[in-house]
């Protein structure tokens, strides 16, 4: 019985090597299948590991407050549109900041304004975002460092002082090489003195904050746009475990201030970093359903190639089929022959899938990296699983049929077709 | 005691509801050592009766006894086995394996022998493939030899297993006056030795290299005579016939 077996797989190795053409074939198309599965996993999780990497960066410890259009929802088209549409809610103040500071477990409040002014020093302009922030601003947003200088104080902030720190994008474009602290640059025909320059940061998922000026924000409010309200309040927690009331407790303050108690009444929106990454996740997790089921179809599609170049096999080998029986082998005989042929056929394929996926996988991270971006395609163990699962299975799923097949031929039947 | 005793034995083939009736109530015995020629026209139902009689088929109706045995009591799975340890087939189109040397097609039906000692093998071959005088093509591939040669290695396949019968199909059909020569030398030097030789041949000429010729019509054995002037395949003379 097990010699029967040994048999088996010893003429289903044989006969692959003999008609290697044929064997070369289907390994392609379970290659491709088996290799395609391995990339477009390992670059779906690679982009939402980055993407999460990304808003993780902006710490677990942060409460965002944004100004909202009121009655809608705040990641609503409806309040998107309308503050595209130029509805400016105009309610949300600096002292709102000051007001958040007092609660116990709020650590530090950056309130932000946002404009768009050309800089200028000596001959050379730059157009930069102007990015009005409180002192707490470096606090709150851990990736902005200052390289050289110094960011300006609460002091420089209350007392409208004339003073940036600026991105290195724009100093390489204002200075070049030369020292650019101490130096005044002009902004709506004001001098500013340049405090600071902040490290390089890279390009971040949607902004360059290489190209932006910081400023205080009172400066920035009152010498330059003429206004008196901030787009946003960055806080930031004592205790991160408390966040989630911490955010209430900051909701329920500012409802008091802005006397808005009812819900469709609201002119903010008070979020905090899990939320974003709640929603990254479910975002993900359609996209890998569907990458999943993009996935399936191509191994199906392979599947399907299996059976078929297995399939004409048996019609192929008819004879062979009729002449192996006319000299003692049994039904078993040649289905395990035919069903081990499948197997090996797809188990090497899956491995050199998995192998050539992981390679095609890492030159991707590599190429990416290469051009900047701190992205990886990481091979997880569940697509290799996955992967040698499935080739397995298509290997015996779809050998089988073919192989029972072979084995029901009846040998002088075989014999007579040629 | 007979080797092969058929009674009554008739065959109907049956496709998609049509029924064909190929052999009608064939009696006849064949005794072991013997040489037999089937002869008939085509159609006549020739490799049918071969096919039945190798087991690679089964009658529907009458018996047939292989060494007192009846057959239609065995599963698909003993037939195989009978046929792998008693029964070497030739056919008219050779049959070898594709791109697969000399030794490996004569090595097949040892393969499929469980009972013996895989050691012995390489002995079997060589014996095997010296009885058809092939030993020095023994490394060559299938689709590297000549007709003839082919038929000769099919003939060692057919004999590696030393079988009480040998059935060959036409075993000429394909081939060259000379090499059919060499091939009816072959079957009957096998004969000499005592393997019982069934060969299906339309010509009279390659029957009468039997000992005994059975003619078929129309599923029928007509008749049944035994060869006064048999022709033995060894001489020149017969080479310029
Ligand atoms: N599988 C089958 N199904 C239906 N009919 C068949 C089948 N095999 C053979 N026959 C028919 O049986 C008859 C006898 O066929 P067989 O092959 O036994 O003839 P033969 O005497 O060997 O002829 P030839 O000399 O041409 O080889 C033929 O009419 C053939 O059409
Ligand atoms: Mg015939």
């Amino acid at each position: 019985m097990f010699k029967r077996l040994l048999l088996s797989i010893k003429l289903a190795s044989r006969s692959l090597t003999i008609n290697i053409g044929r064997t070369v074939l289907t390994l392609v198309g379970i290659i491709i299948g088996i290799l395609s599965v391995i990339v477009v996993t390992s670059s779906g999780q690679g982009v939402k590991e980055y993407i999460l990497g990304q808003v993780n960066s902006f710490g677990t410890d942060i409460i965002q407050v944004e100004t909202k259009v009121p009655a809608t929802g705040k990641t609503s088209s409806a309040n998107a549109t309308g503050q595209a549409q130029g509805i400016q809610i105009t309610t949300l103040k600096v002292s709102d900041g000051e007001m958040l500071k007092k609660i116990p477990n709020i650590d530090k409040a950056a309130p932000a304004s946002i404009g768009q002014e050309l800089a200028t020093y000596q001959a050379t302009n730059k157009r930069a975002m102007i990015f009005g922030v409180g002192a707490d601003y470096p606090f709150v947003d851990t990736a902005t460092k200052v390289a050289q200088g110094a960011f300006y104080s609460q002091g420089d902030d209350n007392g409208l002082a004339q003073v940036v720190v600026i991105g290195s994008d724009v100093k390489d474009a204002l200075f070049g090489d030369q020292e650019a602290i101490g130096k005044e640059i002009k902004i709506k025909s004001l001098n500013f003195r340049v405090v600071g320059v902040a490290e390089k940061r890279g390009a971040v998922t949607f902004l360059n904050y290489d190209e932006f000026i910081f400023m205080p924000v009172q400066t920035l409010q009152k010498k330059i746009l003429g206004i008196d309200y901030v787009r946003m309040i960055t806080l930031k927690v004592k205790d991160a475990n408390l966040i989630d009331v911490t955010a209430a407790d900051v909701s329920d303050a500012l409802k008091r201030q802005h006397k808005t108690p009812r819900e469709e009444q609201e002119d903010f929106s008070v979020s905090t970093i899990q939320e974003a990454q709640k929603i990254i996740g479910d975002v993900f997790g359609t996209i890998n359903i569907l990458l999943l089921a993009l996935t399936s179809i191509s191994l199906v599609v392979g599947g399907v190639g299996i059976m078929n170049v297995m399939y004409v096999a048996v019609v192929e080998r008819t004879f062979e089929i009729g002449l192996r029986k006319a000299v003692g082998a049994t039904a078993s005989d040649i289905r395990n022959q035919f069903l081990f042929e499948a197997i090996f056929i797809t188990l090497i394929g899956g491995l050199i899938g998995i192998l050539l996926g992981y390679l095609i996988s890492f030159g991707l991270s590599y190429l990416i990296k290469s051009l900047g971006f701190n992205l990886n395609f990481p091979v997880t163990l569940s697509a290799i699983f996955l992967a040698t699962s499935f080739s397995m299975a298509t290997g015996i799923i779809f050998g089988y049929y073919p192989a029972y097949k072979a084995s029901k031929l009846s040998p002088m039947e075989a014999l007579r077709k040629e | 005691m007979s080797l092969i005793v058929v009674q009554n034995l008739s065959k109907t083939y049956e496709t998609e509801g049509v029924k064909t009736p190929v052999l009608h109530e064939v009696t006849f015995e064949i005794k072991k050592g013997e040489f037999i020629s089937i002869m008939g026209p085509s159609g006549s139902g020739k490799s049918t009766l071969m096919q039945i009689l190798g087991m690679l088929d089964r009658p529907t109706e009458g018996t047939y006894l292989l060494e007192g045995k009846n057959i239609t009591q065995y599963s698909d799975d003993e037939m195989a086995k009978i046929r792998n340890k008693k029964i070497g087939f030739v056919f008219q189109s050779f049959n070898l394996l594709p791109r697969t040397s000399v030794y490996e097609n004569t090595e097949l039906p040892l393969l499929y022998d469980e009972d013996h000692l895989e050691m012995n093998n390489e002995k079997k071959i060589t014996k095997a493939l010296a009885a058809v005088d092939m030993s020095h093509r023994t490394n060559y591939l299938s689709n590297q030899l000549s007709g003839g040669e082919k038929q000769r290695v099919a003939i060692a396949r057919a004999l590696v297993n030393n079988p009480e019968v040998i059935f060959a199909d036409e075993p000429t059909g394909n081939l060259d006056s000379k090499s059919g020569l060499a091939v009816m030398r072959i079957l009957q030097q096998l004969n000499d030795v005592g393997h019982t030789v069934i060969l299906v041949t339309h010509e009279t000429y390659t029957a009468r290299h039997a000992k005994r010729i059975l003619n078929m019509l129309d599923g029928r054995i007509v008749s049944d005579e035994l060869v006064k002037d048999r022709l033995i395949a060894d001489g020149e003379g017969e080479l310029l016939k």
